[in-house]
């Protein structure tokens, strides 16, 4: 639907056309009126019930009755002989399902035991002309982009436990070597552990949004950052441990993706265990602080109420709370510091308060 | 490239960011991700039927098309667009639907008319619609969606993907060619107008 070409131009400053296009202001009569005429037309289902009833013939229904029990009869053949004749391997909570080209699912590997953890992993690679979407009920849904290969972990403990004995990691996790994916986690879900050769990260994406996680095509070792595409937050994970930059997120680490008055954001890194006291302490600091009019009283009070919280010695949550104040609050955070803490030790207050980036990287390391 | 805080303070340039998670949940089969995007975007399906079929046909139809749609998720490369796309998706199933059952549509078109009751707008509201399926197809359907569906413009513009100013100006030249049409010339003159309506 393109806005029709007409040889009179529109009169956005009309304050008559405010009920018209937004229902709000004096109502305009005649809109009124229409509105009032149309209704009986209005939709009046507005869910999603069964399938619409079936429009065919007898003798469709029929043709279709004896064609869906061949198949019926053939697919379970098939998964007979498949069942016993393919060797045994462990099955994976993980529910795939193809994109575009069904012939690529057949490249994941079967499930196997990683030698490392200890845990079942099943090994994915998407051709370039398509993509596969694999989720866990209640926990994550990825969607494996073209030209990608990502190592997919069970959130359960090892089916074989003779094999290992390092203890199970708990936690749906997934390691993507290359290419990208998106991904989205349920509400109350334990979120996702991300792991790329460069950094790992624990993720829980808002509903209704989802994260784009992307590894760069040739240089590995080029700048990453964050970036935005189609209105979704992405990800590029080498930024993960540059020392470059200034959103991190180390191992054990959260980052929540969140929704402010200014659109999608990403909020203060945390420790990935942040007690709920904490998690809630810090998304009312990240409302305040993108929040366009906040009152400095109430953004000093909010960034107060998470030190107190925190404590001094969760240096890597207070760091990260350096960048997302203003220097007022760089001032409040050293300050609490010096009296609590001997992390930030001979390191030069002034030039922590200016981010300078080697003062930063230091108190990093 | 050094990040700074600023940068990370990002918001989508258009569409509805909460479509992402749900069409990302619909390609997985998620049924309650499919029942919100219906919320959502069945109204936008029954305007785009309506421009081109009968009242009974758009509201039958309306759940069948989304359905229709739906079944061909997987192929939406950008969830983002999901609005964008549907509309397309419905615009052309009405086009086909008006086309291969033309004569029995334009019956039920028809057939509705002697049946329809003065609304309580003082409009005949198929002789409305008649006259609004006169008007060129962008201003048509933003109407109905307007006038019909009663989304207002932003939300319009929010589903169907298209900018505020593209809405704003279907909206404020479609009324005015549907003025013409139903023989008002000023908004002053509503319902005691009526009884003028042009066929």
């Amino acid at each position: 639907m393109n806005t029709h070409t007409s040889q009179q131009p529109p009169d956005h400053t009309n304050p008559d056309d405010s009920y018209l296009w937004s229902g709000t202001g004096t109502p305009d009569p005649l809109v009124v009126s229409l509105e009032e005429s149309l209704s009986s037309h209005k939709l009046a289902k507005h869910e999603l019930g069964d399938a619409p009833p079936q429009r065919a013939s007898t003798w469709r229904r029929t043709r279709w009755f004896i064609w869906s029990g061949s198949m019926a009869a053939a697919i379970v053949l098939a998964w007979i002989t498949l069942y016993w004749g393919a060797p045994r391997h462990p099955s994976s909570i993980w529910t795939l399902s193809p994109g575009n080209g069904v012939a690529d699912i057949s490249t994941v590997a079967p499930s196997t035991v990683d030698g490392e953890s200890g845990r079942l992993v099943r090994t994915i690679s998407t051709a370039p002309a398509s993509f596969t979407t694999a989720s866990i009920a209640d926990a994550a849904t990825v969607r494996i982009e073209a030209s990608s290969t990502v190592r997919l972990f069970e959130p359960l403990q090892p089916l074989d436990k003779s094999t290992s004995s390092t203890a199970p990691t708990s936690g749906t996790e997934l390691e993507l070597a290359e290419g990208s994916v998106y991904i989205g986690t349920n509400e109350h879900g334990p979120g996702i552990g991300v792991r790329t050769p460069s950094g790992s990260a624990t993720m829980h994406i808002q509903p209704g949004s989802a994260a784009l996680i992307r590894i760069p095509a040739g240089d590995a070792s080029s700048s990453g950052g964050i970036e935005l595409k189609n209105g979704m937050i992405g990800i590029a994970l080498p930024s993960f441990a540059s020392t470059e930059s200034r959103f991190r997120l180390a191992p054990g680490m959260s980052c929540p993706i969140t929704r402010t008055s200014k659109g999608i954001t990403i909020g203060t890194p945390r420790p990935a265990a942040a007690s709920e006291m904490l998690s809630a302490a810090l998304a009312f600091f990240d409302s305040q602080m993108e929040a366009p009019n906040s009152d400095p009283a109430t953004r000093r009070d909010s960034l107060g109420k998470v030190l107190a919280i925190a404590g001094p010695h969760e240096d890597r949550l207070l760091w990260n709370l350096m960048h997302r104040t203003d220097e007022a609050g760089r001032k409040q955070i050293i300050g609490y510091l010096r009296t609590r803490s001997k992390s930030i030790g001979s390191l030069d207050d002034d030039a922590l308060i200016r981010l300078d980036p080697d003062e930063m990287n230091a108190w990093w390391r | 490239m050094t990040i700074s805080s600023t940068e990370l303070q990002i918001g989508p340039p258009s569409g509805d960011p909460s479509d992402g998670g749900l069409v990302l949940a619909a390609q997985a089969g998620d049924r309650a991700a499919l029942a919100a995007l219906y919320r959502k975007y069945a109204p936008i399906v029954h305007g785009v039927l309506l421009t081109k079929l009968g009242r009974e046909d758009a509201e039958d139809l309306t759940q069948e098309v989304f359905l229709k749609a739906m079944s061909v998720i997987g192929d939406l490369r950008e969830p983002m667009a999901f609005g964008a796309w549907l509309l397309v998706a419905a615009r052309r199933r009405a086009t086909d639907l008006a086309r291969s059952d033309s004569a029995a549509r334009s019956r039920a078109i028809t057939a509705a008319k002697p049946e329809s009751q003065p609304a309580p707008g003082g409009f005949d509201p198929e002789d409305v619609l008649v006259a609004i399926r006169e008007l060129p197809e962008a201003y048509r359907e933003t109407l109905i969606l307007r006038l019909v569906e009663g989304l207002p413009g932003p939300v319009i513009a929010d589903r169907t993907g298209m900018t505020h100013g593209s809405v704003r100006t279907n909206l404020t030249r479609g009324m005015q060619l549907l003025r013409e049409k139903l023989g008002i010339e000023t908004g002053s003159q509503t319902a005691s107008r009526s009884s003028e309506v042009k066929r």
